[in-house]
């Protein structure tokens, strides 16, 4: 919070690491001795095809699956031996396209990201409620407060459970697809809060996103994955920058298709061939 | 104070803010103390011809330990026919509807009632079976049994991996239901006219056997569960936003899910097995209370019981009072319920459900 060095790329922390990490599903292998190292305060993307396993990688390092073999490390800590309340007041996650059946206020939603802040037999209390409706402001959505989180749009709720990660005042916050369902504005914009957030506390940045130039022009590291074929190629194609990352060739080997850069005042864009 | 102030704090004009904060909290209170004006009401009303005055004497008498002139039937039928029939229908009334709107939560759909994971079909086999079968069972004991066995074996069959998901359990409370409606198929087809008769009678959920023996029978569990549930009330928030997204704010989903179920089929199997299967409480209390209040439990839980306590003992006046004869409180809960469901899922905030 206190710590807005702005520039990406200034300190080498480690934030989170991922050590040979698999996983199958019945007999077919997603995930085969993925590893990442990622830095402490910086937005890494995971891009790749459907089936490509950025989802399944998602919750694994959510310890919301648990892979057959490999382990995640946050802050240097196992993540495996932590408390479940311990592993969420370090790491927020923001589910995919999230619905409920009951018209609860924006805040009550909101809110429910201090569970692990607030004891079993017990209520949120007057600290939880100040940092609820200082997030709330944070996002900008605090004149949505009351509004009922079945009758505000999908831009909005996606935002609502982005405040909701944020209250858990993790250091590391997982996205899953922030942009799907959203239009081209709110797309924009939530990205671009995204990384305000990261920048602005310090908070490592981890998610999965469709579109290449998307993943191009808000991160600064971008990690292109591929399915797993079985000729013995594993599911990271490239991760770095994105400018080494996201070439043509890597490109056509996670996706299988043709692309050229074009540039555009200074900016790299994937164009399809 | 703080919460629900601001919940209004930013309506758009000055006017509506306060007139709707006041209204808000005068409702809030209104349900809240409910039951009291219902207990009242509900002690002047009965068959035997008792005067408001000469019930206050006699309860004054009772009170101060002092004799009265009045025969000593009054007494009796204040005592030991009016007082423990009010407080058994406020322990239903309040046991079926916290339950009901705890598993709604569960469940996150707010159609679900208490009897959802076959609570009733067990309880329904197991008094059958105390009457017609085993005479030497007490009957609530039967049903209590195997109301907690029903509900336990939907949620061992739904159980896979330590994970129970809330899809397999509404199956596996199917099936649970379809098996011992059989089985209570079975056993009615096999006994004679009047345990057949008893067996019918006691489906429909009565309160017309209220004894001061059966509100001491079912009051400790029913205590018991409520205090886990309103204690844990905010937790059900939590869960109610799905279960991916409660594991991931470091819910141990499993274990709650566990108390939840475990709790709120206590207080349920212990009034059904007193009164018998009192429907569509369970279901419209926290519904009706949801479409004021929110979806909310840290408001919702307690109102349910205020609500589900005032509503069930009122029915039960009429039940008692307004026929020549006792009418089935089932019947006429099943009857009022279901149009005031209505109403108010057309005329209030249900618009917001999806």
């Amino acid at each position: 919070m206190d710590d807005g060095n702005g520039g990406p790329g200034i300190r080498d922390a480690e934030g989170v690491r991922i050590e040979g990490i698999s996983l199958s599903y019945g007999c077919a292998k997603i995930l085969d001795g993925v590893s990442l190292a990622i830095r402490k305060g910086s937005v890494v993307t995971l891009v790749g095809p459907n089936g490509c396993g950025k989802t399944t990688l998602l919750k694994i390092i959510n310890r919301l699956l648990k892979p057959d073999s490999g382990r995640v490390f946050v802050d240097g800590s196992d993540i495996s031996k932590m408390s479940t309340h311990r592993l969420a007041r370090i790491m927020g996650y923001v589910p995919q396209g999230h619905r409920t059946s009951f018209p609860f206020t924006v805040k009550e939603v909101v809110i429910t990201g201090r569970m692990p802040y607030v004891p079993a037999f017990s209520t949120p209390g007057k600290e939880d409620i100040k940092k609820t409706e200082q997030v709330l402001s944070l996002i900008r959505i605090d004149r949505l407060s009351d509004h009922a989180y079945t009758q505000i749009s999908g831009g909005e709720r996606q935002l609502v459970m982005i405040a909701r990660a944020m209250v858990q005042e993790p250091s590391v916050l997982l996205l899953d697809e922030p942009t799907s369902y959203l239009d081209f504005r709110n797309q924009i914009q939530t990205l671009k809060l995204i990384r305000e957030i990261s920048k602005s506390r310090d908070v490592t940045v981890i998610m999965t996103l469709h579109d290449p130039n998307h993943a191009m022009m808000f991160s600064d590291e971008v990690v292109l994955l591929r399915r797993l074929n079985g000729n013995g190629a594993g599911n990271v194609v490239a991760s770095g920058s994105p400018e080494d990352a996201m070439t043509p060739q890597n490109i056509k080997s996670a996706y299988g298709v043709e692309v050229e850069i074009v540039d555009v005042k200074g900016r790299r864009l994937l164009m399809p061939i | 104070m703080y919460g629900s102030l601001s919940r209004w704090a930013k309506a758009p004009d000055g006017l509506c803010l306060s007139r709707f904060f006041w209204r808000r909290r005068a409702l809030l209170v209104l349900f809240l103390l409910l039951p009291l004006p219902a207990f009242l009401l509900s002690m002047n009303v009965g068959t035997y011809p008792l005067s408001t005055t000469q019930l206050a004497e006699i309860v004054a008498a009772r009170l101060m330990g002092h004799d009265t002139d009045l025969p000593q039937v009054y007494d009796t039928v204040i005592f030991n026919i009016r007082l423990p029939r009010i407080l058994l229908a406020m322990l239903v009334g309040a046991a079926l509807s916290i339950s009901g709107a705890t598993l709604q939560g569960i469940f996150r759909n707010p159609l679900v009632s208490p009897f959802i994971l076959g609570l009733s079909s067990g309880a329904a086999f197991g008094a059958a079976l105390a009457i017609a079968v085993f005479p030497q069972l007490p009957l609530q004991v039967g049903a209590f049994a195997f109301s907690m066995l029903a509900v336990g074996s939907a949620y061992l069959m739904a159980k896979r991996k330590g994970e129970v998901p809330v899809i397999s359990l509404v199956l596996a409370g199917v099936v649970v239901s379809s098996v011992f409606g059989a089985l209570l198929a079975i056993v009615q087809f096999a006994v004679d006219e009047r345990s057949l008769q008893s067996i019918v009678y006691w489906n429909m959920g009565t309160l017309s056997t209220a004894s001061w023996s059966k509100f001491y029978q079912a009051a400790p569990w029913v205590l018991i569960g409520c205090v886990v549930l309103l204690a844990l009330r905010w937790r059900l928030n939590v869960l109610a936003l799905g279960e991916e997204e409660a594991r991931s704010v470091g819910m141990n989903l499993e274990l709650y899910k566990f108390l939840f179920i475990v709790s709120s089929t206590l207080v349920a199997s212990a009034v059904v097995s007193v009164a018998g299967i009192i429907g569509l409480v369970g279901l419209i209390i926290p519904h009706m209370v949801r479409m004021v209040f929110g979806p909310d439990h840290r408001i919702l839980l307690p109102l349910s019981v205020t609500m589900g306590a005032s509503f069930l003992v009122l029915v039960d006046d009429v039940a008692r009072a307004a026929f020549s004869f006792e009418m089935p409180v089932g019947i006429i809960t099943t009857l009022l319920g279901a149009p005031v469901f209505i109403y108010l899922l057309r005329k209030t905030r249900a618009g917001g459900w999806e």
